[in-house]
C-alpha cells in the first residue's frame, strides 16, 4: 500500500532541458512516493527518455529543481545517482553474457582485498542476496544461457544489491512471454514489500495499469496529470497520451480484432515466395509457407522461436541447412546478401544498429542498399540527397528541414531512425519485405505512421513478412498470420481465427 | 552538427566558424600540427625552408605515398595489413631478379612484380574472408611469407642490375637544372595519392569501402559483398606496396631481401597522423596526404636540427605521440560539441 500522506522520496520541480533549440521537458512537476510502483508513459519525443536520463545522472544541465529525501539534489554523473540509491535498468540489459549470475552481480564491485578476489565469498553473498530476494538460481550458471526474463530480474538485483532504492524500468516486458512478465510482476511485488520505490516506464499499457499504483502521462514535453492507477481506462490513457483523434493507434492499443475498415484492399495476387521444409538446426525445423504479392502475413512467436534465424536465412544473412526458398517459382540459391537484395529482397532487422551507419549522413544511408542501381557511374552527392530528400518526406522522417539528408542518422530519434531504415529499402520497391519488429520500442504515433507506410506497400503489391513479439502489431495490419514456437510453426490462423488469444494460446 | 538543424538560433559569425572548425576537427587538427611543425623548423634551423630542401622532403615520402595509399583502404574499410613492408621488399627483389637474372624484358619483370604483389594481397583476402581470419592474423602470416621469398630470391645479396624504367622513376628527375629539377618519384607519389582520392570520393567502391568500415554487419545486412569490398582492399594494397617497393629500389639503385622494415609503422604513422581513424569509416587521402607531409617535414627538420642521430629517433617518437593526441582530443572537441 502507498501512504498516500507520506513525504516524497524524489520530485521534480518546474524541470525544463533543451538541446539546442528543441524543447526537452518544460516546466515539469513530479513526485515520487516511497514504496510505490509509479508508472510513466508518453510517445518518444513526449519526454519519457529525457526525463529518466535526469533522474539517473546522465544530465545535470537543466532549469528547475530535483529533491532527493526532501533536499535538494542534482546528480554530477550517472556514478553519483547510483551512489545516491537511484538504479536504472535499461530496455537492451547491461549484463555480460559470458560470465556468471555472481560475476555479473558483483560486476561492479567483486569483493575481496587488496585487489584480489574472493571468489567463495562472492557465491555465497550472491546466492543469498537473491534468495533474500526470493529468486532460486544457481549462480554459477553462465549468464548466456538464461532466459532474458532471468537476466532482466538478475539486473535488477544487481542494481538493487549496489544499494538502489529507487528502481528504474525502462521497457522492462517489451522482450518478456507473457509467464516471465508474470514473474517480473511477482518480482516487483517483491520489492515493493521490501520498501523500494519503482518507476515503471513502458508503452504497454495493460502492463503499465497492472502494476503501478499511480500513473504519470507525458505529452510534447509537459506532464499531463498523474492519477491513481485504479481510477484510469486503457482507452482514457490513451486519449491523454495522443489526443482523440488516433487513427489507426487506437486499434494498435487496444488490440481490437476484426477492424475490417483498416482492412480495405485489393485481393491478393501471385504467389511471391515459397518457402518448402526450411531447416535450420538448433534453430528451426520444417517451416512451409507461402507468401503472395499484395499480402502481409504476420510471423508471431515469443523471442527465441527461431523467427529472426528465419528472417536472415530469408536475407541470405544465414544459412539454412536443407530446405528450399523460392521466389516468383524459381529456387533461390542465397549465398549472400547481396543476392538477396539483388533479387528483390528487402530485409529490416529488429536492430536498427545492425543496418544504420550511425555516424555516416542520412543521404548515405539511404542511398546505400540500392547505390548499384540509382545511380549510373559515379557517386553523385546531390542526387543522392534528393533522392533521400524524397524518401525522408515520403515515410515521414522528423525534424523536416532543408539540411536533413546531411545529418548524421544517429541524431535522430529511435522512431524517425527506424523509418530511415525503411526509406533506404524503399528506393527501389521490394518483391519481399521482411520486416523484423519494425515497431520496437516506438511510440504510438511513430507506430502507426510505420504501419500506414506497410499498409500502402502492401497495395502496391509487395509482399510482406512481418514477424513481431507483440499481438497488437499483426492484428492490425496482417492478414493472415503463422505462429511460431520453439521453431516449429504451431498454427495458421486468419479472419475470424486471427485473434490475441489464438497467437497466444500457439506460442 | 546540432546547430545546422535548429533554426531558433541565430549564429554569430564567430559561433559559426567554431562550429565550422569542430565538424572538421579530424581534418583540421593536423594541418595545424603541420603548419607549427613547419613554421618551427623554419625558425630553428637555416638548412630547412629552402626550396630544395622541401623538394627533398616530398622525394623522401614519395614512395610512403604510394604504400600508405594502399593502407588507407584497408583502415578504412576496418582492416590493418602488417605485410605491406615485406611484400614491398619482396616485389623490389622480385622485379630485379626476373629483369636481371632470368633476362626477362623490364616492362614484363615490372609486370611480374606487381602481380606478386596483387595475389600476396589476394592471399591477405582470401585468409581474412573466406577462412575468417583477423587480418592482424592473417597478413601476419604474409609477412612472413613475403620475407622468406625475398630472402630465397636473392639468397642474402644484393642486386644492383635494376629494370631501367625503375631506375627512372625512382631516381631521375624531370628538367636539368637544379632547383628546379622535379624528381620523376614525386610525380608516382602524387599520381598514387590522386587515383586512390579519386576511387574513395568518387565511386561507388569507395562509398563501399567507407560503410563497410563504419559498421560491417549494417553494411552487410543493407546487401552488400562486404567479404568482397576487404578482399579487394587487402589486395590494393598488396599491390601498392608492390609498386612502393619497386619504386624504392629505383632511388636506391639496389635491391635487397631486406631493409624496408620501418615502412609499415612509418606508413601506418603517416595515415593515422593524418586522420584516419585506425577503426574505419573515417578519414581518406587528403587526411593520408598531410600525414604523410607531418612526416616529412619531422623527418627531415629533425636532421637539420643535427641531432645526434640516436637522439633523433626517439624525439620523434615522442613529437608523433603528442600530434596523435592533439589529434584525438580534437575529436573528443568535436563530439562534445555535436551532442550540446
Amino acid at each position: 500500500m502507498v501512504e498516500q500522506t507520506a513525504a516524497p522520496i524524489l520530485e521534480l520541480r518546474a524541470v525544463s532541458k533543451r538541446y539546442g533549440g528543441a524543447i526537452a521537458l518544460e516546466g515539469v512537476d513530479f513526485d515520487l512516493l516511497p514504496g510505490e510502483v509509479h508508472g510513466l508513459i508518453g510517445e518518444n519525443g513526449a519526454g519519457k527518455s529525457t526525463m529518466m536520463k535526469l533522474l539517473s545522472g546522465v544530465y545535470n544541465d537543466y532549469g528547475g529543481e530535483m529533491l532527493l529525501d526532501g533536499q535538494p539534489a542534482r546528480f554530477a554523473s550517472p556514478a553519483d545517482a547510483q551512489a545516491r540509491g537511484i538504479g536504472m535498468v535499461y530496455q537492451e540489459l547491461s549484463t555480460f553474457p559470458h560470465l556468471t549470475v555472481a560475476e555479473n552481480l558483483f560486476s561492479r564491485r567483486p569483493p575481496g582485498r587488496g585487489g584480489l578476489i574472493d571468489w567463495g565469498r562472492m557465491r555465497r553473498e550472491a546466492q543469498a542476496h537473491l534468495r533474500e530476494l526470493q529468486m532460486d538460481i544457481d549462480v554459477t550458471t553462465r549468464m548466456g544461457e538464461l532466459s532474458v526474463g532471468t537476466q532482466q530480474i538478475i539486473e535488477i538485483a544487481r542494481v538493487i544489491f549496489s544499494g538502489a532504492r529507487i528502481i528504474m524500468l525502462d521497457e522492462p516486458t517489451s522482450a518478456l512471454s507473457p509467464p516471465e512478465t508474470r514473474r517480473l510482476f511477482e518480482f516487483i511485488a517483491t520489492l515493493k514489500r521490501q520498501g523500494k520505490t519503482i518507476i515503471f516506464v513502458s508503452h504497454f499499457l495493460e502492463d503499465v495499469l497492472e502494476v503501478s499504483d499511480r500513473i504519470t502521462v507525458l505529452k510534447n514535453s509537459r506532464k499531463v496529470t498523474t492519477l491513481d492507477a485504479l481510477d484510469v481506462s486503457k482507452h482514457q490513457l490513451v486519449e491523454l497520451m495522443i489526443g482523440a483523434d488516433a487513427k489507426i493507434l487506437q486499434q494498435v492499443y487496444e488490440g481490437e480484432t476484426g477492424a475490417v475498415a483498416v482492412r480495405q484492399r485489393n485481393a491478393p495476387g501471385a504467389v511471391v515466395l515459397t518457402v518448402e521444409q526450411l531447416s535450420r538446426v538448433g534453430r528451426f525445423s520444417n517451416i512451409s509457407f507461402t507468401l503472395r504479392s499484395g499480402e502481409v502475413l504476420g510471423l508471431f512467436g515469443f523471442m527465441g522461436a527461431g523467427q529472426i534465424q528465419l528472417a536472415r536465412c530469408l536475407f541470405g544473412a544465414e544459412q539454412p541447412g536443407t530446405g528450399k526458398i523460392l521466389l516468383d517459382g524459381k529456387a533461390l540459391n542465397l549465398k549472400n546478401t547481396t543476392s538477396a537484395r539483388d533479387a528483390g529482397i528487402a530485409y529490416v532487422p529488429e536492430n536498427r544498429r545492425d543496418t544504420l551507419m550511425l555516424g555516416q549522413e542520412i543521404y548515405k544511408n539511404i542511398t546505400l542498399a540500392h547505390l548499384g542501381t540509382l545511380l549510373r557511374g559515379l557517386v553523385n552527392p546531390r542526387a543522392e540527397i534528393e533522392i533521400a530528400r524524397d524518401q525522408c518526406a515520403s515515410v515521414g522522417v522528423r525534424p523536416a528541414g532543408p539540411n536533413l539528408p546531411m545529418l548524421p542518422v544517429g541524431a535522430l530519434s529511435g522512431g524517425n531512425q527506424q523509418k530511415v531504415v525503411l526509406a533506404k529499402w524503399l528506393t527501389k520497391l521490394p518483391k519481399l519485405l521482411i520486416l523484423n519488429e519494425p515497431t520496437r520500442g516506438m511510440d504510438v504515433g511513430a507506430k502507426d505512421e510505420v504501419m500506414t507506410i506497410v499498409q500502402e506497400l502492401r497495395d502496391k503489391g509487395v509482399a510482406i513478412l512481418l514477424i513481431t513479439t507483440e499481438p497488437e502489431t499483426i492484428l492490425s495490419v496482417a492478414d493472415r498470420a503463422l505462429v511460431l514456437s520453439k521453431g516449429a510453426i504451431t498454427a495458421e490462423l486468419s479472419g475470424q481465427e486471427l485473434t490475441k488469444e489464438n497467437l497466444m494460446k500457439h506460442a | 552538427m546540432s546547430n545546422t538543424a535548429s533554426t531558433n538560433q541565430s549564429l554569430t559569425p564567430a559561433t559559426a566558424a567554431i562550429n565550422w572548425a569542430r565538424r572538421r576537427a579530424r581534418d583540421l587538427a593536423p594541418f595545424m600540427t603541420l603548419v607549427i611543425l613547419i613554421v618551427f623548423f623554419s625558425l630553428t634551423t637555416d638548412s630547412f625552408l629552402n626550396v630544395i630542401n622541401l623538394r627533398n622532403v616530398l622525394a623522401q615520402v614519395s614512395t610512403l605515398a604510394v604504400v600508405s595509399t594502399g593502407i588507407t583502404f584497408v583502415l578504412l574499410c576496418g582492416e590493418i595489413d602488417l605485410s605491406i613492408a615485406a611484400v614491398a621488399t619482396m616485389t623490389g627483389v622480385v622485379a630485379a631478379a626476373s629483369f636481371g637474372a632470368f633476362g626477362l624484358p623490364g616492362g614484363v619483370a615490372i609486370l611480374f612484380g606487381a602481380l606478386a604483389a596483387t595475389g600476396l594481397g589476394l592471399l591477405n583476402g582470401w585468409g581474412t574472408t573466406k577462412i575468417g581470419l583477423p587480418s592482424f592474423m592473417a597478413t601476419l602470416a604474409t609477412q612472413q611469407i613475403a620475407s622468406g621469398l625475398g630472402l630465397y630470391i636473392t639468397k642474402g645479396e644484393i642486386i644492383y642490375t635494376l629494370v631501367p624504367t625503375l631506375n627512372y622513376l625512382g631516381g631521375e628527375y624531370i628538367g636539368t637544372e637544379d632547383p628546379w629539377r622535379l624528381p620523376v618519384v614525386i610525380v608516382c607519389g602524387t599520381t598514387a595519392l590522386l587515383i586512390g582520392h579519386f576511387v574513395l570520393t568518387y565511386t561507388k567502391f569507395g562509398r563501399y569501402v567507407y560503410m563497410t568500415g563504419s559498421n560491417r554487419e549494417a553494411a552487410r545486412l543493407s546487401g552488400i559483398n562486404t567479404k568482397r569490398i576487404v578482399a579487394t582492399c587487402l589486395a590494393i594494397s598488396g599491390l601498392s606496396a608492390g609498386i612502393a617497393g619497386m619504386l624504392n629500389t629505383g632511388r636506391l639503385g639496389s635491391a635487397q631481401g631486406y631493409g624496408l622494415d620501418d615502412m609499415l609503422l612509418d606508413s601506418i604513422s603517416a595515415v593515422v597522423l593524418g586522420g584516419t581513424s585506425l577503426f574505419g569509416g573515417e578519414g581518406g587521402i587528403k587526411n593520408t596526404l598531410i600525414g604523410l607531409l607531418i612526416f616529412g617535414v619531422l623527418s627531415n627538420g629533425l636532421n637539420q636540427l643535427q641531432l645526434d642521430i640516436y637522439v633523433r629517433l626517439w624525439v620523434r617518437g615522442v613529437i608523433l605521440l603528442i600530434a596523435l593526441i592533439i589529434n584525438i582530443y580534437a575529436l573528443k572537441l568535436r563530439d562534445t560539441g555535436a551532442t550540446e
